[in-house]
């Protein structure tokens, strides 16, 4: 099965999108912060990790570049989910590391599309 | 009477005696006959009867000197002690008696009578009278040494011998009168002549009596002339005419001689005035007795006349007298008159002309009042007119105004005249004199002039060229007055010098008003304005600068404006921008100055050389106080920050529970439609449509307040137009299926792959077709699409068309259309929906990609949107914003580019960045140091200022749009002119890599460190601390050097000749050599070649400036051995600077290395 870190720290946001998820087979696992998200990169390795880039401590940008900066979890593709297209968020998630992003709301079958791309289903 | 026996040749005696005495007689008689002048026949006389065979012993001959009575002896023979010019008195002697009696005397023993001189013993004589035309001019002397000697024979021998003589006599004296009256016809003529040159009446009738009186040998002479006026004589010469001086005597006519002859016109001799009747009273107590008159007439007209007197009553005026006497009256008449005409023409002109002066005088007069009223009291007093008006036109109503007047009976100052009404009218409408000579019943007089004593008019244009400049009239109020040609002579004479003192008058006026026009525009200006005088002191400032600046203009007047309000930072640039403006270069800069009171000021200010007659006579400053404005633009970017902070928060935060909406509802949605519950589904999707509308709304929201900050950015890449032009049709289909529209794509062709911003390219698109499909009910949306490329390839566009056959709009809509928050109709939002944003967003999405938006609609039938975009939109970057971008984001950069900057002693550095804040801060921090910064806001306008100003260093941007950073360093590294300029590349960006490869002199990036980039530029920057030698045998063109290298910052110092400069150099140590050629001792091309042959200063860069017209052969000489030639004369002094730059730029760069001197020429 699946394994999927959703790194969110709204509790509304987590609650559906894993929801969603768990709905569709995949197994969800949660970080509540950036710090969190990091640790639980290297101790649940995740297959995929969908980062939210507004978070509390250290933010999605800097979580995942420490992700990408670790020889453990730097394969694990990160999908940046970012509250609206600003001017310049793709570009920064990009070269955080990020290998996709999508923008928040989520459209669920769109964010599918890339995690299952991503993970070389598609 | 008997004959002597013994007598020697006896008297008596006939036969052979008496035939000798007949050959005697012969022979005296031819001889007498023979002479011609008085003294020879006399001579002749004497010599003849003094002969052996007629045996006289004395012969004489005496003529009656005519002043004295003397006889005096003119020719004698026989005695020694009777010598000739012996003069004998009257009364004395026996050869008186003939004088007395005009008879012959015999005194048989001349012992016997008293009167006899006694010269010699006994002896007899005989004395006979000379005659001619019966008066007694001598006396015939003949004597023997015997008594009673002479008979009856000798006494008719002597006598026809004395008849012949005085005959003889006669003839000669008419002979000497012919020729003396010849001579003094000429005397006279060369006299008058030479007089008539003076034309200087009285010394010329002084000169004419004088003349007359000697010629005549009177003892007195008096002239007088007619005055026509007084109807009397004047005497106005007179030679020893009594005790008083009788000039200016006057006579009337008929009174005394002068007066008889003036009424007569006839000459008159008086042989005794004191006892002449009609003698005047005024010369009773006159010595003179004989007086002799003539009128001076010409043709009949009497001019004067003249008299001649003479004390002596044995001076009898006889006909030679009145013959002379009638010739100098005939020449004094001619030349009194042509001197009165003279004189009298002379005064007229010297009149004239002096009133013409005046009217000269007049034209320095500057009042114009004045010049009026001057100009017309002088015409009126040169003419001798009753009165006159002067009116002047006035060009811009085109009639006369009466200006002046003069003794006119009525003043009719500020009366009009149009044109062509009255006098004046005319003259001004034909420029011609007008001449009227009865105005009262002149048909075309003005209605103005009925009452007037007017009766004859002259009135001439005042003219300067052809231009009109009023009219004078001059008016006679005598019936019998007329003006002549004279009269209009002399008018149009005195016009054209009236008419340029009025003019001058007029413009003095004109330019007085003007002046007062201006200072009063100055001072009630809102702009603070000061003058400054060319040594930067005030000359004066409006109210509105003693208002801003908290000083008096008596306070700061004469003072230095720097000194007064500029603060301690500004004051080196203000100084600079003084000086800059007095050499005509205006400043326009923003800087801060103080108030008197310490307050600080932003102020913008302009200023501006005053040039009078293109020299510089100071400079006029003109303050705006920004302080507020620049406070309000500070207050208002900060409020725009907040602005867009807050609808950036905002959005985050309203987004937050729209996720939860939208999600949940969907999540329901989902639950449900697995469950089988269908019921609540549609509930739902509703709730989440409508969170997906709100949601729509708020992105559209912060993209705007996002371009409005200027921070929406532009992604270019390269992609398929025509599948995105698919896609977005499937993407909008659902929209136009909902109200029953076509979609239809139009394409004549594949649009192929274009470079652009593909999710604003789609967004424009999705917009405009979703805006067409919500307005048109059942109708057709077309998306044509078009590409079109020039000829040449420079223009390559893409054209989309999107037209509706819906609702259209109005003019009025039309118009708000592109407007924020503005849909065409407030109705249209509730009816339609949407933000109203859409438009304003994909317009500005457009013009950021370098193209537009275009609407063109008919109410009721459709609209169509015509979007046209570059099929390559340039490289962009964060600039492209930036140049695109808000207003206020230029203006404050085109502000910083305008800041002050320093006076460039320690370099000229050009800073190429688009960011105002980086130009504000190195200008700050590089003007400190000494460096002039210049800027300029991209790439290419960054080259352009290299080429100009050939600055010691540049300061490089990488992001800029139009041309970036990177371009700019290849090109200048290509530029063989501009590779030696070092540059400091300063950017966000850490690609120092790359920046070396292309040439960087040194790689910063920003935040810059102000410490750091001065110490990186003064590596680049030339040394300014070793001199540049000059050597120049001209003080003067070593001076203009000096002045130009020294306003640049460089230290200078001179050599009169190329030993000097040799001398010079290792205690100097410069760091390059500007040379002349042509010098004393050792010229430009030994120095050069020295330098070039000694290993101390062989790399020592040699500048020759030189007036030097080169030969190849002279180029030759000079090739390898200096730098760079440029001709004096041929360029400005200036051109010297950017040459001296780059020379010095390659020596620093070629240290080191071996480096061969390209020689260049720039002439």
């Amino acid at each position: 099965m699946t394994k999927i870190l959703l790194v969110e720290d709204d509790e509304m946001n987590r609650d559906m999108l894993s929801r969603r998820l768990l709905k569709r087979n995949y197994e969800v696992v949660i970080a509540t912060d950036g710090e969190q998200g990091v640790a639980m990169a290297g101790s649940e390795n995740p297959d995929l990790i969908l980062m939210d880039m507004s978070l509390p401590g250290i933010d999605g940008w800097t979580a995942t570049r420490q992700v990408k900066s670790d020889e453990a979890t730097r394969s694990i593709p990160v999908i940046a989910l970012t509250a609206h297209a600003m001017a310049g968020d793709r570009e920064k998630a990009l070269e955080a590391g990020c290998d996709d992003f999508d923008t928040k709301p989520v459209e669920l079958q769109r964010l599918l599309g890339k995690i299952e791309a991503l993970l070389g289903n598609g | 009477m008997t004959g002597s026996p013994d007598a020697k040749p006896g008297p008596e005696g006939g036969g052979a005696n008496g035939r000798r005495r007949q050959a005697a007689l012969l022979r005296l008689s031819t001889a007498i006959a023979a002479a011609e002048e008085e003294t020879e026949i006399c001579h002749a006389v004497a010599d003849g009867l003094y002969d052996e065979a007629l045996g006289y012993d004395f012969v004489a001959v005496l003529l009656v000197d005519g002043a004295t009575g003397d006889r005096v002896l003119v020719a004698s023979r026989g005695r020694a002690d009777a010598p000739e010019g012996l003069h004998v008195k009257p009364g004395v002697g026996l050869s008186e008696r003939p004088l007395l009696d005009g008879r012959l005397h015999y005194t048989p023993k001349v012992t016997q009578d008293t009167r006899y001189l006694p010269t010699r013993n006994e002896g007899s004589e005989v004395d006979l009278p000379l005659l001619v035309n019966r008066d007694l001019v001598g006396v015939l002397v003949v004597e023997s040494d015997r008594p009673d000697a002479f008979g009856p024979e000798d006494f008719e021998i002597l006598q026809a011998a004395a008849n012949q003589t005085g005959i003889a006599i006669g003839r000669a004296r008419l002979l000497a009168a012919a020729q003396r009256r010849a001579d003094e016809e000429e005397a006279l003529r060369a006299t008058m002549s030479d007089l008539s040159a003076q034309l200087e009446l009285s010394t010329l009738l002084q000169s004419v009596l004088e003349r007359a009186v000697g010629l005549l040998g009177v003892s007195h002479g008096e002239l007088a002339i007619f005055e026509p006026s007084s109807q009397d004589l004047v005497v106005v010469a007179g030679h020893n005419v009594g005790e008083r001086d009788t000039i200016g005597t006057r006579m009337a006519i008929g009174e005394g001689a002068m007066g008889h002859v003036a009424r007569t016109h006839e000459p008159l001799v008086i042989p005794n005035y004191r006892e002449w009747t009609g003698r005047s009273e005024q010369y009773e107590q006159v010595e003179f007795v004989s007086v002799m008159v003539a009128p001076l007439l010409i043709g009949g007209r009497l001019v004067g006349a003249l008299a001649f007197m003479d004390k002596n009553p044995e001076r009898v005026f006889g006909d030679e007298d009145l013959r002379l006497l009638n010739l100098f009256a005939r020449h004094a008449a001619i030349a009194i008159d042509n001197a009165r005409l003279f004189t009298a023409e002379r005064r007229r002109a010297t009149e004239q002309q002096a009133l013409l002066d005046t009217l000269k005088d007049l034209s320095g007069e500057l009042e114009l009042s004045k010049v009026l009223h001057g100009v017309l009291e002088r015409a009126v007093t040169l003419l001798q007119v009753a009165g006159g008006e002067l009116a002047t036109w006035d060009p811009v109503r085109q009639d006369l105004e009466i200006v002046a007047s003069h003794n006119m009976g009525t003043n009719a100052v500020g009366t009009r005249m149009a044109l062509g009404e009255g006098a004046m009218g005319q003259v001004a409408e034909t420029s011609e004199p007008l001449v009227i000579p009865r105005y009262q019943e002149w048909i075309s007089r003005s209605d103005k002039y009925t009452q007037s004593v007017v009766q004859t008019v002259m009135a001439v244009p005042l003219l300067i060229g052809s231009r009109l400049v009023g009219v004078i009239a001059a008016v006679h109020s005598e019936p019998d007055r007329e003006f002549g040609e004279e009269d209009q002579r002399l008018l149009e004479l005195f016009a054209p010098q009236a008419a340029i003192a009025i003019e001058n008058a007029r413009l003095f006026t004109e330019s007085r008003r003007q002046k007062q026009y201006f200072e009063e525009l100055v001072r009630n200006s809102p702009v603070a304005i000061v003058t400054l005088d060319t040594s930067h002191d005030v000359v004066s400032c409006n109210p509105a600068f003693e208002k801003m600046f908290g000083y008096t203009g008596d306070e700061i007047r004469g003072r230095n404006l720097d000194d007064l309000i500029t603060t301690p930072e500004t004051r080196v640039d203000a100084m600079g921008y003084t000086q800059q403006a007095l050499a005509r270069n205006p400043v326009e800069i923003i800087s801060r100055r103080r108030r008197k009171d310490g307050r600080l000021l932003d102020v913008e200010v302009l200023g501006v050389p005053v040039l009078v007659d293109g020299k510089p006579e100071g400079l006029m400053a003109l303050y705006h106080d920004i302080t507020e404005l620049l406070q309000a633009r500070e207050d208002a970017e900060s409020a725009n920050r907040a602005k867009s902070q807050f609808l950036a928060n905002m959005s985050h935060e309203l987004r937050t529970p729209l996720n939860a909406i939208i999600g949940y509802s969907e999540m329901l949605a989902e639950d449900l439609a697995d469950e089988g519950d269908g019921e609540h589904v549609p509930d739902l999707e509703k709730i989440g449509t409508a969170g997906k509308h709100l949601l729509a709304l708020i992105n559209e929201i912060l993209d705007l307040s996002k371009i409005e900050a200027g921070k929406m950015e532009l992604y270019l890449e390269r992609f398929d137009a025509d599948a995105a032009l698919e896609e977005v049709m499937t993407t909008i289909d659902p929209v136009a299926s909902r109200n029953g529209n076509e979609l239809v794509l139009k394409r004549d062709g594949p649009i192929g792959e274009i470079r652009s911003d593909v999710v604003k390219f789609r967004q424009i698109l999705l917009n405009l077709l979703s805006n067409a499909c919500k307005f048109t009910d059942n109708g057709t949306v077309t998306l044509e699409a078009v590409r079109s490329t020039s000829g040449d390839g420079l223009s390559d566009r893409v054209t989309l068309s999107i037209r509706d056959t819906g609702i259209g709009m109005n003019e009025e809509q039309l118009g708000r259309l592109f407007e924020a928050f503005s849909q065409a109709d407030v109705s249209t939002t509730r009816r339609f929906g949407g933000t109203g944003l859409g438009l304003v967003i994909s317009r500005r999405f457009a013009r950021m990609m370098g193209g537009d938006i275009e609407v063109a609609s008919t109410p009721g039938e459709g609209s169509v949107f015509t979007v046209s975009l570059p099929a390559e939109v340039p490289e962009p970057g964060v600039s492209e914003v930036a140049a695109s971008g808000t207003e206020v984001e230029s203006a404050e950069l085109e502000l910083a580019l305008r800041r002050a900057s320093g006076p460039g002693t320690s370099g000229t550095i050009l800073v190429i960045d688009d960011d105002p804040g980086t130009h504000d801060l190195l200008r700050r921090s590089l003007a400190r140091e000494g460096y002039r910064v210049e800027g300029a806001p991209d790439g290419e306008s960054g080259l352009a200022r290299i080429r100009e100003l050939r600055p010691d260093a540049i300061i490089l941007d990488i992001r800029m749009p139009r041309m970036d950073g990177w371009s700019v360093l290849s090109k200048l590294r290509a530029d063989p002119d501009l590779s030696a300029i070092p540059v400091i590349v300063l950017s966000m960006l850490d690609d120092r890599n790359v920046g070396y490869a292309l040439g960087a002199a040194d790689y910063l990036t920003k935040p810059v460190d102000a410490r750091q980039l001065v110490a990186t530029l003064s590596r680049f920057c030339p040394d300014r601390d070793a001199p540049i030698l000059v050597v120049e045998d001209d003080p003067g063109a070593r001076e203009r050097v000096r002045r130009v290298l020294e306003r640049d910052g460089w230290k200078v110092e001179e050599a009169g000749n190329g030993s000097e400069a040799l001398a010079l150099l290792p205690e100097l140590q410069p760091q390059l050599v500007v040379l002349d050629l042509m010098m004393p001792e050792m010229d430009g091309f030994e120095l050069a070649a020295r330098l070039r042959a000694d290993t101390r200063w062989r790399t020592l860069p040699v500048l020759v400036l030189s007036a030097l017209d080169l030969s190849a052969e002279q180029r030759q000489r000079l090739s390898g051995s200096v730098d760079v030639i440029m001709q004096k004369g041929g360029s400005e002094l200036e051109e010297l600077l950017p040459e001296i730059r780059s020379l010095l730029d390659s020596a620093r760069g070629a240290e080191g290395e071996e480096s061969t001197r390209p020689e260049r020429n720039h002439e």
